[in-house]
């Protein structure tokens, strides 16, 4: 971590060169360890340690943006220089009044020294540690990795904000010649991970069946596990949840704000301050995160807003904006999905015929207005029947609209599971989901694996 | 730069490293787009630093850091020895690596004009012009974009490597988006997702000649959410080339990789069905099919001249007339077979390990016109540029979605459909190949979003494709 001293003094030294009206200037640092494995050996031990500059100056509403990374001052008031001289093209549109002001923010405490500070050889060991719970009998594939990250936020109007967070996951595939089972643990504080469960986990699931079933495709009943959920989840968030969808016509609750689009078990929303989730209680503009409601009880409510989208809807920013080379509107990094008041072996004891689906793979979107997706099903899909899971059946090709299969919801665990997404580029995205029974789920495809 | 890599990669093998190599890579991407005649976004990015991979007891250690002094050198050097270290104690097999030449020499892309000296004021209005051109009743987003990128990378490796490449890609494209009630349509030039992408400078974006093309685009899009829904069934489908090219991508670009196919990207990205037993076995398409990697392909954007382990570039037959006969290889995936990379790895900047990665997976063209495929279809669609895709983790099972699909009855083209989809099994669908277009008719495109990895690694290929058809396929997939 550089920390906040020498980030806060970059900054100032950028913010005082400025010659625009406005200036931001945000600073990202990030110590990324990942310890890959495959054939049940490490084989891609990787540290990265990265600080990137996002400066955006205002001249006359229009915004002009360059990034940099490194700690170079010099190289930090080039990009300052080239910023303003975007800001300054001619047609460059009026987008922005004016930066975020100082507001209170909430306080949060993401970060885990456990989690910062750990080295490769501790890490190295944790993956050790799952490694031996295969003892020949799987294979193991997947990753462990941890992130100590802080964000700086400084702008003329006198904003300047610090947080540091920490996001540890570690994930497995485990292969039996055809039979595979995956399982996977996140959590900000790496204390909480425990690398052999995870192992035992997937190995429990790639070794419950010897032989897989070829099933015919169709509807059918299905519990979904939550990293199952929370792949579905993610594909929804980036189809409908932004202002950017919104104002392109592709976000459904754009597109029925305040109407019933699924089961009234349904709610989801983005917090930025779920202790349970990696925290971030502001976003890369100095706006506190707030906490935004996308669907209530199968209702459509909103959309997350930065300071752009919100000017142009006419509303406020929600607190969700990302460097501009990051992303092209706002996102929620937080999502989560109400639980309900079930749990497994009561969901399993109401399916007379189904599917256990473990998790899904290579989701795109098919229609984002119909909020419909295709994908395979992967790593241990089982048949249910009279509550039992009697069979491995072979996967599946799936095309379903999200929200239409939500809306056979039949019931939602209690307990909910926190899911991480890549950790690529430091913005990692936390996914808190429960299990779910829904009464049909189109497979369109079935396969010979 | 040269003396001070060698310092530290003669540090590592004295500490006992039997391989290290260095690699610094400084990017400049600038990307801009105008949507609604609104310039949305205009940034300019600039990325450097430095990682080093280590080979020590057969493991791997990598570590990397923006911060490019000597001590910093030092200390990333040491942390990527000591990774290696305590991999190698949980190591199984050891790593090793097939021979290759010590590579040394430069090499630049060929520009002739460097996109990011040309004039923003003029990339700009020539968006907005394009823009314009789309803003059509019906066009709810007329999207124009650039992205330009420029990496400068060297390469030292204890072996006596020393390489110097620079390369530059222009991309650009359009996109409409079309809204009326519960139906939003998109049509897109050159190709959806950004357009296209090559190894060229700003000429290429004057060759594309956007505002022409954008009324007929936006006019697509509106006509499109008044076409009837894609027919279900089994049906003859012609693939435009851009669609072919990412058919290739998803289903043989990636199953060819020799590192998902040993299990060493099953954690994530999967395996592959292209097991080594069926090397010069396995009847993967028709006999009109040949697929080459080929890493020389000009304006490729998988091309270069040396991979990130100094192998030199080359020309690779991955299928030939139906036959699959190769993988894309690395160092340390050749060795296990005996043989010689054939120069894929490429690490995303300076801060991802190298990984086997696509070059430029072209399909090689046939001698059909596009017009003789439709007059001997009887019962078909066209299919016409990218919207869907997806595969599964052996990359067998198939479905890919278009922007807009043609009724093709008796050999002629009929109605416009939306909503137009295909699925298939790999080794089923290219079998079913009966007709590729001719070189007159073969395009080469330009993904820039590869993902492979953990963290994922973003990746330019490249594929180059005629149209081709393809019998008894399933199209109309899903309840609409």
């Amino acid at each position: 971590m550089v920390g906040k001293d020498k980030l806060f003094a970059l900054i100032e030294s950028g913010l005082a060169a400025s010659r625009a009206t406005q200036t931001e200037i945000v600073a990202l640092g990030k110590t990324l360890r990942v310890i890959r494995f495959a054939n049940s050996a490490i084989h891609q031990p990787m540290a990265e340690r990265n600080v990137s500059f996002f400066i955006r100056v205002l001249h006359e509403g229009k915004v002009g943006f360059a990034s940099v990374n490194g700690l170079s001052e010099k190289t930090l008031l080039d990009a300052v220089k080239l910023a303003e001289a975007n800001a300054a093209l001619p047609k460059a549109t009026p987008l922005l009044e004016r930066f975020s002001s100082r507001l209170p923010t909430p306080s949060a405490n993401g970060y885990y020294s456990m989690t910062g500070k750990i080295g490769s050889d501790l890490l190295e060991e944790k993956v050790g540690t799952l490694l031996e719970r295969g003892s020949g009998s799987v294979s193991y594939a997947g990753v462990f990795w941890t992130l100590d990250a802080e964000l700086a936020v400084m702008n003329s109007n006198g904003v300047k904000l610090h947080h540091a967070w920490t996001a540890a996951n570690c994930q497995t595939v485990a292969t039996k010649g055809d039979l595979t089972g995956f399982s996977a643990q996140a959590s900000p504080d790496i204390t909480q991970i425990r690398p052999e469960e995870v192992g035992d986990n997937a190995l429990k699931r790639a070794l419950q069946f010897r032989e897989s079933v070829e099933l015919p495709p169709g509807d059918y009943m299905c519990l979904l596990e939550e990293y199952a959920v929370a792949e579905l989840a993610l594909y929804l968030a980036g189809m409908a949840f932004s202002a950017d969808a919104v104002e392109e016509g592709r976000s459904i609750i754009g597109a029925k704000k305040g109407q019933k689009i699924t089961h009234e078990s349904i709610s989801m929303w983005d917090d930025g301050l779920n202790p349970q989730s990696f925290q971030l209680p502001f976003d890369v503009e100095g706006t506190p995160r707030k906490k935004v409601v996308f669907i209530d009880q199968g209702i459509a409510k909103d959309v997350v807003y930065d300071l752009v989208t919100a000017k142009r809807f006419n509303t406020e920013s929600t607190g969700h904006a990302l460097p501009d080379d990051y992303s092209e509107g706002p996102v929620p990094l937080n999502l989560e999905m109400a639980g309900g008041t079930s749990n497994k072996p009561e969901m399993l004891k109401q399916m007379k015929r189904g599917l256990l689906v473990t998790r899904f793979h290579y989701i795109r979107e098919v229609h984002a207005l119909k909020t419909m997706v295709t994908g395979m099903t992967r790593d241990g899909v089982f048949l249910v029947e009279n509550g039992e899971i009697v069979a491995r059946v072979k996967n599946f090709r799936f095309t379903e609209s999200i929200l239409r299969a939500f809306s056979t919801t039949v019931a939602l665990s209690k307990e909910r599971k926190l899911v991480a997404s890549d950790v690529d580029g430091g913005f990692t995205m936390a996914i808190l989901v429960p299990k779910m029974l829904v009464e049909k789920f189109a497979f369109t495809g079935s396969t010979k694996f | 730069m040269e003396r001070e890599m060698k310092k530290i990669l003669d540090t590592l093998s004295a500490q006992g490293a039997s391989y290290a190599d260095m690699r610094i890579v400084e990017r400049q991407m600038e990307s801009i787009v105008v949507k609604n005649s609104r310039l949305d976004r205009n940034t300019e990015s600039q990325n450097r630093g430095f990682g080093i991979r280590v080979l020590f007891d057969g493991a791997w250690g990598f570590a990397c850091s923006f911060e490019q002094t000597p001590e910093e050198f030092v200390r990333v050097a040491e942390e990527a020895l000591k990774m290696a270290r305590g991999a190698a104690k949980l190591g199984k097999e050891k790593v090793k690596l097939a021979p290759v030449k010590a590579a040394r020499g430069s090499w630049k892309s060929p520009c002739k004009v460097n996109p990011l000296h040309v004039k923003k004021e003029q990339k700009v209005e020539l968006l907005f012009a394009a823009c314009k051109e789309m803003e059509i009743p019906g066009v709810l987003v007329a999207r124009a974009s650039f992205d330009f990128f420029v990496e400068k990378k060297l390469f030292a490796s204890t072996e006596g490597s020393y390489t110097d490449q620079e390369i530059v890609i222009s991309g650009a494209g359009i996109e409409a988006t079309a809204l009326e009630g519960d139906e939003n349509q998109n049509r897109s030039y050159p190709n959806s997702f950004g357009g296209n992408y090559v190894q060229a400078g700003y000429e290429y974006i004057e060759r594309l000649d956007l505002v022409k093309h954008a009324r007929k685009i936006a006019e697509e899009a509106v006509a499109l959410l008044k076409a009837p829904q894609a027919p279900s069934g089994q049906k003859t489908v012609i693939l435009d080339s851009s669609q072919v090219g990412l058919q290739i991508h998803e289903s043989c670009g990636h199953p060819t990789e020799l590192d998902r196919v040993l299990g060493m990207e099953l954690g994530f990205a999967g395996g592959s069905f292209l097991s080594p037993d069926k090397k010069g076995k396995f009847r993967y398409g028709s006999d009109k099919i040949t697929i080459v990697a080929d890493a020389t392909c000009p304006e490729g954007i998988g091309t270069f001249a040396f991979d990130d382990e100094g192998v030199p570039a080359q020309v690779t037959t991955l299928i030939d007339h139906g036959n699959f006969v190769g993988y894309l290889s690395s160092r340390e995936t050749a060795a296990q077979f005996g043989e010689e990379s054939n120069g894929t790895m490429r690490g995303d900047g300076w801060n991802s390990l190298p990984l086997i990665r696509m070059t430029n997976i072209n399909l090689n063209p046939g001698d059909w016109s596009l017009d003789e495929m439709i007059k001997e279809t009887e019962d078909g669609l066209l299919m016409v540029t990218n919207r869907s895709w997806s595969i599964d983790d052996q990359r067998l099972n198939f479905q890919f979605g278009t922007e807009m699909a043609y009724e093709i009855k008796n050999g002629s083209l009929g109605k416009l459909y939306k909503n137009a989809t295909y699925t298939g099994i790999t080794p089923e669908f290219w079998g079913s190949c009966d007709a590729v277009a001719s070189k007159k008719f073969w395009e080469l495109w330009g993904l820039p979003n590869c993902g492979k990895g953990e963290p994922v690694q973003t990746m330019f290929v490249g594929h180059g494709a005629s149209p081709a058809r393809y019998r008894n396929v399933r199209v109309g997939v899903g309840k609409w």
